[in-house]
């Protein structure tokens, strides 16, 4: 295949499963709204085909510009979205009862994928730099897209139980999971969030070492990072310590949420750092 | 002692503890750092916040990490972290191989007939029988997982202190080579630091620069710096090694890694008025592309004011690895552009370009700890992994005099999302006390 036409297919297969998405995402709105749950059903299964596209066309781009998906905004925001939706699938897997999140997930699955075909084409191919390589640095990389996952659904998990809490009765709301099972699906994706988290923390301070003989160098990224991963440990023991269950830990996860979009996505673009030479 | 051991341990100190390092970083992120922000942005932050300044120079928040604050702050966290990271073992002892302290209160328990049959079905699911006194039971499903705290916060705990060892052991030294240069053992390097307890690195052993390889993308981004080595031993005896990015080599108990820096060795001669000749060599960052230039600033011992240097690749600008370097110089508002072999005039001085070769900067690491500091990381992780990916289930089955075996079933914190596993459980349960009242009429 030529690059042309690789390009053209990696298009095709990407369009194609926001496609899926896209259906996925009306089914389980439709479910929230009429509260059936076979739409759910329907929905979880368009989200499951839909993956298959969508790794092909994360295959292809990798196929294409030699590196994983992790350096331009396009190919990371997509990764991304795979990574939520795998969380996802494996969340329903496990619980059934909190298929509902999948309402307001999988629209913004479908969000981020259309975001990412914004940014195709806005910057010049880039290629990663000598340093982007060894298995500390895939691990470091690869983690990113499960710890975002988690919080993508710890941080919706707390909005819907914010907007259940706020109307408790008629419209959506009523159709959405218990607020017991929302509060502890936000409890468990933030401890899956501190897990990745971590593993991203440490392989890029084992990556740091291994490349330059430094595992932490306080550049804003990391110090960042840490308090970030610091944020979800002390969510966690305000829970665990003071009650903060509920309403209070669905707002301090949005925080937390905000605190890790701040480290992953903006402060890159505004330091100069080995940081800097990602999401081109 | 009680009451100190208490204060420790207490939630409110935990939490107070928590916040004040979050806050503290949160200062570090946001005030700048005196060793990772340039002079003179430093200075310009603190002229223009000039209250704020003497707040952040009062509590050393410019240098968090080397501040009293942040040992202070460090010491404690840590004290607390190690008496409850030992409450915390005992407690997952307790809740796994211990006999439990008392059983499960009566009215939440549901009677079951079949003991066995229900016995068969949790081992299915994984239960494990950690504790009989060969009336009551108590089987767990990943029991394992009561220790994922524990091993989270001794992880945490083994780091900070490793983090410590390396912090106050380790030093550091970059040297920078052009290509055939010698650097002789002992040889002061370009830029050293070192921890509190060890002593300023110097050259560890005599080195030669034999050659340096930069390969490219077709975008010109840099794809490989590869160095070759020659470590010259006192007996005369030479090793020949290659380093290149994230593979360190590891010689005489160092870690020897490539820098980050590259670029060109430009050989200078300045001729001044009195016919005296200086020798100048400067060595430049590479530039990121074929138009744009590498930049450094000189301070040569016989020149008054700052060279400022700068080259491109490729004069021509075709090349991001041309044959034709183009090196421009700067003094005060003199300037001159120079190709290999070319003459100029610059200041009071006629300089002239005689070589060009490439440089590159090797780092010798040499510290203490690492490997307690990768363990912690590791024991943090698999606490994480267990605390959450296999949270613990537990069932009693308590039998009473005079009562039917009862079976009690608790999930802890993710109760909610678990409580089906219960519900499947239960359904075998009612399978049992049908079966039991069916044998019951029969009989
Ligand atoms: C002074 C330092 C700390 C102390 C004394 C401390 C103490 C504790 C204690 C006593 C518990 C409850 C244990 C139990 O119920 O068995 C706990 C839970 C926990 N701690 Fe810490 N901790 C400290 C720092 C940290 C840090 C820095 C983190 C990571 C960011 C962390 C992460 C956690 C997590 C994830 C939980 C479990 C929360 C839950 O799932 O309910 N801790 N901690």
């Amino acid at each position: 295949m030529t690059p042309e036409q690789l390009h053209i297919f990696e298009a095709i297969t990407h369009w194609l499963s926001v496609s899926f998405y896209g259906a996925s995402s009306g089914y389980c709105v439709h479910g929230l709204v009429r509260g059936r749950t076979r739409d759910f059903s329907i929905g979880i299964w368009l989200a499951a085909i839909g993956m298959l596209p969508h790794t092909v066309s994360l295959a292809a781009r990798w196929w294409a510009v030699d590196h994983g998906p992790y350096l331009l905004k396009d190919e990371s925001f997509s990764a991304l979205a795979l990574g939520i939706i795998s969380m996802y699938l494996l969340l329903t897997l496990r619980s059934p009862k909190v298929r509902g999140l999948g309402g307001i997930l999988l629209p913004g699955v479908v969000a981020l994928m259309v975001a990412a075909r914004i940014f195709t084409g806005q910057v010049p191919m880039t290629r990663p730099p000598a340093t982007f390589e060894g298995i500390w640095f895939i691990i470091h990389i690869v983690s990113i897209v499960p710890a975002m996952g988690a919080f993508f659904i710890a941080a919706s998990a707390a909005v819907l139980y914010l907007v259940k809490e706020k109307w408790p009765h008629g419209g959506v709301a009523e159709k959405v999971p218990l607020l017991p099972v929302l509060d502890t699906c936000n409890y468990l994706y933030a401890g899956l969030a501190l897990f990745f988290w971590g593993i991203m923390t440490v392989s890029g301070a084992v990556w740091a070492d291994q490349s330059w003989g430094r595992y932490w160098a306080w550049d804003p990224v990391e110090t960042w990072s840490l308090i970030t991963w610091l944020c979800i440990g002390l969510l966690l023991h305000l829970r665990r310590f003071h009650g903060w269950h509920g309403k209070k830990a669905a707002w301090f996860t949005m925080v937390c949420f905000l605190v890790s979009l701040l480290t992953l996505f903006f402060l890159p673009l505004v330091t100069g750092s080995i940081h800097s030479e990602y999401l081109l | 002692m009680k009451s100190i051991r208490s204060f420790f341990l207490s939630r409110s100190t935990v939490t107070t503890l928590l916040v004040a390092i979050l806050l503290e970083l949160l200062a570090a992120g946001i005030v700048p750092q005196r060793f990772l922000t340039p002079v003179d942005a430093f200075s310009a932050w603190h002229q223009a916040n000039p209250v704020l300044s003497q707040v952040v120079v009062f509590l050393g928040l410019d240098h968090l990490y080397t501040s009293p604050l942040f040992a202070v702050t460090l010491t404690i966290f840590s004290l607390s972290l190690a008496l409850s990271t030992y409450e915390q073992c005992v407690g997952a002892w307790r809740k796994t191989l211990a006999p439990p302290k008392s059983l499960p209160r009566k009215e939440k328990g549901v009677p079951i007939a079949d003991v066995e049959a229900l016995c068969n079905r949790l081992a299915a699911s994984r239960y494990i029988r950690t504790w009989s006194d060969g009336e009551s039971s108590r089987y767990i499903r990943n029991p394992w997982g009561h220790w994922g705290l524990p091993l989270l916060h001794l992880g945490l705990l083994i780091l900070i202190g490793a983090s410590l060892l390396v912090f106050l052991t380790s030093s550091r030294g970059l040297l920078e080579l052009y290509e055939g240069q010698i650097a002789v053992a002992g040889d002061p390097m370009n830029f050293t630091e070192h921890g509190l307890f060890a002593p300023s690195p110097s050259l560890p052993m005599t080195v030669r620069m034999t050659g340096i390889q930069r390969e490219y993308w077709d975008t010109d981004e840099l794809k490989q710096l590869a160095l070759s080595l020659q470590f010259i031993n006192p007996d005369g005896s030479r090793d020949d090694h290659r380093l290149v990015v994230n593979r360190s080599i590891r010689y005489k108990g160092l870690k020897i890694h490539q820098s980050m820096t590259s670029g060109k060795a430009f050989f200078l001669e300045f001729l001044d008025g009195e016919g005296g000749v200086n020798r100048g060599l400067l060595l430049i960052p590479r530039p990121l592309s074929k138009d744009s230039a590498g930049y450094r600033d000189f301070r040569l011992p016989w020149m008054f004011s700052r060279l400022h240097a700068k080259y491109y690749s490729d004069a021509d600008r075709k090349w991001i690895e041309g044959e034709r370097p183009q090196l421009v110089l700067r003094l005060g508002s003199d300037e001159v552009s120079l190709l290999p072999g070319e003459n100029g005039r610059i200041g009071s001085f006629d300089v002239r370009l005689v070589d060009v070769k490439n440089w590159a900067g090797i780092v010798f690491a040499d510290s203490f700890g690492m490997a307690g500091l990768f363990a912690g990381f590791c024991l943090l992780l698999l606490g994480c992994f267990l605390q959450y990916l296999t949270p613990p289930r537990e069932v009693f089955l308590v039998s009473r005099t005079g009562e039917m075996v009862s079976v009690y079933w608790r999930a802890g914190r993710l109760t909610t999302l678990d409580s089906d596993e219960f519900e499947h459980l239960q359904h075998g349960l009612r399978e049992g006390l049908s079966t039991r009242t069916l044998k019951e009429k029969k009989s």
